[in-house]
């Protein structure tokens, strides 16, 4: 809407009571003290409004007093630029994060490289055929580089002992139609990793092992105490990812993903408004949060949506949202407490 | 001038302002708020920022003074 100058006089003679005329006569009075205030090469102020003055280049120019501006600009006072996350900074970390997680610390990558040198140094011992498969992965593993070679480590026992579950678990097929004929020898691994020796061959060559060297069967052992324990546990928690998400727009505040973005759409200056509209826009079912910041001293309550892994994703989420917040929304970094 | 008048001025313009309309005065200049979306920028430093959205008044004029002075 456009307010011009008869609207604004009409106004002006409302809220003061004065006669049309000399509202008329005291705003040109208020224009002429400017014009001639700036002319003289000063600022005329109006107190909590702003400033008139003339520019280097002779143009009336006016600026809004802090006060005006922040009124103004009241829904996004106090943001800030938000630094993008840097991709490297979040990529490496979370794998590492993972993996120990999953893995625990007790990794087996120093028995690894004892083997190694063991092998190494018990060469006249002569191993059978079927060992050779089995000690390429292990000796993969090199020791010394410890930041990748470590990671790398781990990744290549997961891999192993996917491969291997994998294998226990196709393993009823494979001794039905293949174990009685030939001596496989990856699922000869896989008897040794999960400890399970039905198969009668099978049993013999572990007996053949542990008698040749003991370190070797201990490490066995480990191995398959190892792989029993997380075949149940990892299933678990295939099974609890898929029934949440961590960020998203509906759904419960989860407080790991207060790492991201949310989309803030509604700014008060009283908390308890905000938690009033908070509050309902959580029972429409979205992930809803009150923040506050304070701007020229004065405390802000902001009412956000969602929890987001990025800014992309956020705006994504944003450009879809019902009718106002669609258009009428901005995004802001979430505040760790 | 009145001080009431230059109260009741300050009021109803920032009333209506905050309200993002646009206040024209014939023969003085045009007060218009702008809208700007936020918007990604990139610092001399290499750093990548996203501006935030922002509200600003803008007045505009055509009174102009020579500078010969």
């Amino acid at each position: 809407m456009t307010i011009d100058r008869k609207k604004l006089i009409e106004l002006l003679t409302d809220k003061t009571d004065l006669a049309r005329e000399d509202v008329e006569a005291q705003l040109d009075q208020l224009i002429e003290r400017i014009i001639d205030a700036a002319d003289r090469g000063k600022a005329l102020e109006i107190k909590e409004f702003g400033l008139f003055f003339f520019d280097q280049d002779g143009e009336l120019k006016f600026e809004p007093s802090e006060e005006l501006s922040t009124e103004i600009s009241f829904k996004y006072a106090g943001m800030k630029p938000v630094e993008l996350k840097p991709e490297r900074n979040t990529a490496i970390p979370r794998d590492d994060d993972q993996i120990s997680n999953i893995v625990g610390d007790d990794v087996i990558v120093v028995p690894k490289t004892d083997q190694k040198s063991s092998t190494e140094k018990s060469k006249p011992t002569p191993k059978p055929k079927s060992e050779p498969s089995s000690k390429p992965i292990i000796k993969k593993t090199p020791r010394k580089k410890k930041d990748r070679s470590a990671v790398w480590a781990i990744l290549a026992f997961i891999s192993v002992l996917i491969f291997g579950s994998i294998l226990y678990f196709n393993r009823p097929m494979n001794t039905i139609s293949d174990g009685s004929i030939e001596v496989n020898e990856p699922v000869q691994q896989d008897t040794e990793i999960t400890g399970l020796t039905e198969n009668d061959s099978n049993t013999e060559n572990f007996e053949e092992n542990s008698d040749e060297s003991g370190e070797e069967s201990e490490i066995e052992v480990q191995i398959s105490d190892e792989v029993q324990i997380p075949n149940e546990e990892q299933m678990n928690e295939s099974e609890v990812s898929t029934q949440g998400e961590l960020y998203g727009l509906t759904g419960n505040l989860i407080e790991e993903a207060n790492d991201g973005y949310s989309i803030v759409v509604h700014s008060f200056y009283n908390e308890f408004r905000a938690s009033q509209v908070a509050d309902n826009l959580s029972t429409e079912g979205y992930r809803t949060q009150v923040t506050s910041r304070t701007v020229g001293g004065i405390e802000v309550w902001r009412v956000s949506l969602g929890q987001f892994e990025s800014i992309p994703d956020a705006q994504e989420v944003a450009d879809s949202l019902p009718e106002p917040y669609n258009e009428n929304n901005f995004i802001q970094r979430i505040q760790q407490q | 001038m009145d001080t009431i008048f230059i109260k009741a001025f300050k009021e109803i313009l920032r009333e209506h302002l905050v309200e993002k309309n646009s206040i024209e005065i014939d023969g003085f200049g045009a007060f218009e708020v702008i809208h700007y979306e936020q918007h990604q920028k990139r610092y001399s430093n290499g750093k990548v920022v996203m501006m935030p959205p922002k509200d600003v008044l803008e007045f505009k004029s055509n009174i102009k003074v020579s500078n010969d002075n």
